[in-house]
């Protein structure tokens, strides 16, 4: 495990090494960007295949973008210690002066929390994320990646004030050994079915990020290779949610919250049976002497017991109540500490402690 | 006239002189000479800088930032995008990492800056009236900010 995880951190390195800025074309515009996020993490309890009780975690994330006419390409790769991915590839058309139509695997629009950070860590305040917004591959239980049709279009109401609105039709996850596993174009398989998200979002002032939203996802999951789902029988998970959410700034604070009841269809060999979870999250900051930030965020789900689906996922940290410092050390450096005590459905609650660097480049 | 009285009057003379030229100390909007803009509201001018699409002749308009100038570039952040360097930083950032917008071309060096500007008439930028009135190459679109 030791010698992999030293090969991942090595092939991050080497790609932060290859990192360079193109030379910019006069037809068009385009910009690279990386994400580099560093830094351990300590759990107080340690179940067998749950998280280990320390991980020492590094993510690249390298972004591209080309901007040429009404032609926009955008690319995003994450190198990880844990993983090597394409994230985001899309080709987009601007159909109007703010309405884009996109092709190409790109991050479900029905999550706030990812359509505004994605894998960009430094511009995220806390270095964990809420469980209803985590990736697939760390726990989440949503589909967070599809691969099909995204449209994004926005409204202007009097003065500055706006609707946005964001819509995607494409290929869900599958439920694979024991994570939600997205579609990836550069492996294509068979079994993955249909994922439907749309938000729908008000702005008070465009110019502004204060907004409040509402989400709806749909999905069609379909059981490969998980123990557990094939010992209940289960074929398919159809997934229903409808989330609101708010993020808004007043003064030094920021508020981001979000609250998403889902609902699980779970058809079987025999019989079908439906379950429910509520998931919702509270994060607040305060930012002082403009380099630090004071965070906190109190996440709770419920059902979690009765929940056939969130037994697919017994390592998924549901419950969390979690307080943490963040110092911006250089103008796009960042130090962060968390403390948090988690409680995930199999392993009870346990004490969490997490450190990071992050930055972006150039 | 007597000496000291004439010494006083072309003191005083000065002394308005110099304040005529702090109070004109200014911060214009340009464009290259040749470009056929000509009209941009101050809520036009932040949205071309906070990524929004703002068009003339069915061209999108491109702001490009003038670096070289600590004081100019504060007053940019204050007069323009009304927000802190660091807020600024991270709105851009943002926009790039959710829908592939570049953030707009950052020039620390006056050269490059007007051939840049040049190369694009739907292109516009920022500078001290004074050297816009130097330059043959711009022509000035409006006052952004002028000192008290």
């Amino acid at each position: 495990m030791a010698i992999y995880n030293r090969k991942r951190i090595s092939l991050v390195l080497a790609l932060t090494a290859l990192f360079n800025v193109p030379p910019a074309r006069p037809d068009g515009q385009q910009e690279l960007l990386l994400f580099l996020s560093a830094g351990p993490t300590y759990h107080q309890v340690a179940p067998d295949d749950g998280p280990e009780d320390y991980e020492f975690d590094l993510d690249a994330d390298i972004l591209y973008t080309y901007l040429n006419g009404r032609f926009r390409l955008l690319g995003e790769y994450l190198a990880a210690t844990d993983e090597v991915e394409l994230e985001r590839f899309q080709l987009g058309w601007q159909t109007g002066k703010e309405s884009i139509g996109w092709i190409g695997r790109f991050h479900s629009p029905g999550r706030y929390w990812n359509a505004i950070y994605h894998h960009g860590q430094f511009l995220q305040t806390s270095i964990s994320r809420p469980f209803i917004e985590q990736f697939e591959d760390d726990g989440g239980v949503l589909p967070t990646h599809s691969t099909g049709l995204l449209f994004e279009t926005a409204h202007q109401l009097e003065h500055t004030a706006a609707f946005q609105f964001a819509f995607s039709f494409g290929a869900a996850p599958i439920i694979d050994r024991n994570e939600l596993k997205p579609f990836d174009p550069l492996d294509p398989g068979s079994s993955n079915r249909a994922a439907a998200d749309m938000r729908l979002a008000y702005l008070p002032d465009q110019l502004e990020e204060n907004q409040i939203g509402l989400s709806l996802h749909w999905s069609e999951l379909e059981v490969d290779g998980n123990h557990t789902a094939e010992q209940q029988g289960l074929r398919r998970v159809e997934q229903a949610s409808i989330g609101v959410y708010l993020d808004w700034r007043w003064q030094e604070w920021r508020f981001l919250s979000s609250l998403t009841p889902v609902i699980n269809r779970m058809k079987r060999q025999a019989h079908n049976q439906t379950d429910s979870f509520l998931a919702g999250y509270f994060q607040a900051e305060y930012e002082f002497i403009n380099q630090w930030t004071v965070f906190g965020r109190l996440e709770q789900t419920n059902n979690t017991s009765s929940s056939d689906y969130l037994e697919l996922f017994p390592h998924a940290v549901t419950d969390r109540q979690m307080l943490g410092l963040r110092f911006d050390l250089a103008r796009q450096h960042a130090l962060s500490i968390e403390v948090s005590r988690a409680e995930t459905p199999s392993d009870g609650d346990f004490e969490q402690y997490l450190l990071q660097w992050s930055a972006v480049f150039p | 006239m007597s000496t000291a009285r004439a010494l006083l009057i072309c003191c005083l003379g000065c002394i308005l002189c110099a304040q005529a030229a702090v109070a004109k100390r200014q911060v214009v909007l340009v464009a290259s000479a040749t470009s056929p803009l000509h009209d941009l509201d101050s809520l036009e001018l932040r949205k071309i800088y906070l990524g929004f699409t703002v068009k003339r002749d069915g061209k999108t308009v491109k702001g490009l930032r003038n670096t070289g100038d600590k004081d100019l570039n504060r007053i940019f952040l204050q007069a323009v995008v009304a927000m802190s360097e660091k807020s600024y930083s991270r709105r851009l950032l943002s926009l790039t990492l959710r829908q592939g917008i570049p953030r707009p071309s950052e020039y620390n060096n006056a050269g490059q800056l007007l051939e840049a500007l040049s190369s694009d008439p739907y292109s516009v930028t920022y500078m001290w009236k004074d050297a816009a009135d130097r330059s043959a190459d711009v022509k000035a679109l409006r006052v952004l900010w002028q000192q008290d």
